[in-house]
């Protein structure tokens, strides 16, 4: 249980708002209440892992053996197998047993894609990789809407993405007229951030549609992470070249966003603007190029540049998760710039690490750094609560 | 314990309705085709293998390609057959104008990729085990791929002929 949470109850109980008998029962409850989400998340976590590790094996089995049975009869137990399945889960759904549900659901829908696998070997399709994941996440997508926890969503969005990506690099690809293989890759690297924010905020409009746009969420935080390392390279580094071209797809996906995000109601006008401005930040760099017109073969790449950029970029996403209440992404986010801000310290003093002085030196900043983070962190989420405004929830999502 | 839920094995079914849909359409679109055999040749000096399949080009008319880039399009491949529907000749169509049962046999839709014309059927499943003697085969010239081809010109793979017999009778027993 959380040492404010304890504090608030001691303060309220020493006001009289509440009783000492009162304060030992909310204590008693929420220690057994996290224990048991603790317990059933992991249960969860190895259950599903479980279900992956069998999904991945029965695809094995099929790759390794197909040739011992005839391709009718495979055909025929896959399908026998994949309703077996679907009897259970439906079982399972009247149980109202969530965690053996879900894992039932995820490993029939990883069983739909072994399946797509085994008919293409059966028959000789020999079809793109990105059709088999379009074909998969379309025909699993109403069953994802059963998902009574985020696996299976999760999947499905990680199944669209990964088409996505597969069709990007794939020769029938639109990607490939705007440039070379690499500059299709940074343009589809540059646009799905943007691409995950805007699937997110439409489908959290949606009940049913809750769980995938929470997964959307999570894939545009790590596409964020991926733009501000390759906008920290781009910047430091003279060699990163690519035509305008490339910002097309992310330029407009970001306008798509815009739209969709100054159209909600549920977030505070605080936390569009610092969305607004981080998108700002994240454009500025890239702003010679687009008045360029082609390439901005002029561009010098300064180190310093790439750095400035990833810190004032992670510290505006730590001060968006404190608006949005989430202490535990805030101290991701305010961890990987002080991790940046080491890099710094190496790229200016790169001579010491070939010392052993220099080494023990180095090993001390970092520890030091390390433990100056984890003892003010809590100043620093109060520093940023007072700049950005935020009142203290002590939440955690 | 309440009913069984309608929604719930709806959204279960569609998956196995639709690869039903799609077992069955492949296997049809095997067997109402025009039989056409096609030589194939290896990539060498590349590894043919390919995980568990084999990867090789259509032996035709090598040229096609030339002026091709990768975004112009289809491109039909008008086939000459002999008496055993084996491919005897070829040259390259722009379009597929309707008269062409006139002048081809048969024809074969593909693209042009990094200069080689590719029907979306270069590749052909095998067992493990069977790998080395189907590779060392396909490089020696000896194979042909029976496809079924439809009036449109896809092509579907019904067998991997080595020396003019299915791949499983033309190699040895192990």
């Amino acid at each position: 249980m959380k040492k404010s949470i304890l504090k608030s109850l001691e303060n309220w109980t020493t006001a009289g708002i509440i009783t000492d008998a009162q304060r030992e029962s909310i204590i008693s409850f929420e220690e057994s209440r996290s224990g048991s989400i603790r317990t059933r998340w992991a249960l969860y976590g190895f259950l599903i892992l479980g279900v992956s590790v069998v999904g991945i094996g029965i695809i094995s089995l099929i790759a390794a053996n197909w040739d011992d049975i005839p391709g009718s009869v495979k055909i025929f137990i896959d399908f026998m197998i994949l309703l077996g399945i679907a009897f259970m889960v439906l079982r399972l759904d009247r149980r109202e047993k969530d965690i053996l549900y879900d894992t039932a659901l995820s490993f029939f829908a990883l069983l739909v894609l072994a399946s797509i696998g085994l008919i293409s070997q059966v028959l000789h399709t020999g079809g793109e990789l990105y059709l088999a994941l379009f074909f998969w996440t379309a025909v699993i997508f109403p069953l994802s809407l059963f998902s009574k926890k985020g696996f299976l969503p999760y999947l499905w969005t990680a199944g669209f993405l990964g088409a996505l990506m597969a069709w990007s690099v794939s020769d029938t690809s639109w990607w490939q007229r705007i440039g070379d293989d690499d500059e299709a890759i940074i343009a589809l690297g540059l646009m799905l951030p943007f691409l995950c924010l805007f699937s997110s905020s439409l489908m959290e409009r949606v009940v049913l549609l809750r769980l995938h746009s929470q997964a959307f969420i999570r894939w545009a935080l790590a596409g964020f992470l991926g733009l501000v390392f390759f906008t920290d390279v781009y910047l430091s580094q003279d060699e990163v070249d690519f035509s305008v071209k490339v910002l097309a797809p992310a330029g407009l996906f970001i306008l798509c966003y815009m739209a969709a995000l100054f159209s909600e109601t549920k977030k505070t006008l605080k936390e569009k603007v610092t969305v607004l401005v981080m998108i700002i930040i994240a454009i500025l760099p890239y702003i010679p190029l687009i008045l360029s017109g082609d390439t901005d073969a002029s561009r010098t790449g300064n180190e310093f540049y790439g750095a400035l950029y990833s810190i004032i970029m992670l510290l505006f996403a730590g001060a968006l998760f404190i608006i949005r209440d989430n202490r535990r992404l805030f101290n991701a986010m305010t961890f990987l710039a002080g991790i940046r801000f080491l890099v710094v310290y190496f790229q200016v003093f790169e001579d010491l690490a070939s010392t052993g002085f220099g080494l023990i030196f180095s090993g001390m900043i970092i520890i030091g750094v390390s433990l100056l983070w984890f003892r003010q962190r809590d100043r620093l989420e109060l520093l940023f609560r007072k700049i950005t405004g935020a009142e203290s929830h002590d939440g955690t999502e | 314990m309440t009913g069984l839920n309608k929604k719930l094995a709806a959204a279960l079914l569609i998956p196995i309705v639709m690869l039903a849909l799609l077992t069955l359409y492949k296997a049809v679109k095997i067997h109402s085709g025009r039989k056409v055999i096609i030589p194939i040749t290896g990539f060498d000096p590349r590894d043919l293998l390919s995980g568990h399949y084999l990867t090789y080009r259509l032996a035709l008319d090598t040229d096609v390609c030339t002026g091709h880039d990768r975004n112009s399009g289809d491109l039909f491949l008008c086939l000459s057959l002999d008496k055993n529907n084996a491919v005897i000749g070829s040259y390259a169509m722009e379009y597929l104008n309707e008269d062409w049962r006139e002048r081809c046999d048969a024809v074969l839709k593909g693209t042009c990729r990094r200069g080689s014309f590719v029907a979306g059927i270069e590749r052909f499943y095998i067992p493990e085990n069977e790998s080395q003697s189907l590779d060392r085969a396909v490089r020696q010239g000896k194979g042909s791929l029976v496809v079924s081809i439809d009036n449109k010109g896809n092509a579907s793979i019904k067998e991997l002929f080595i020396d003019g017999k299915p791949w499983r009778e033309a190699l040895p027993e192990k």
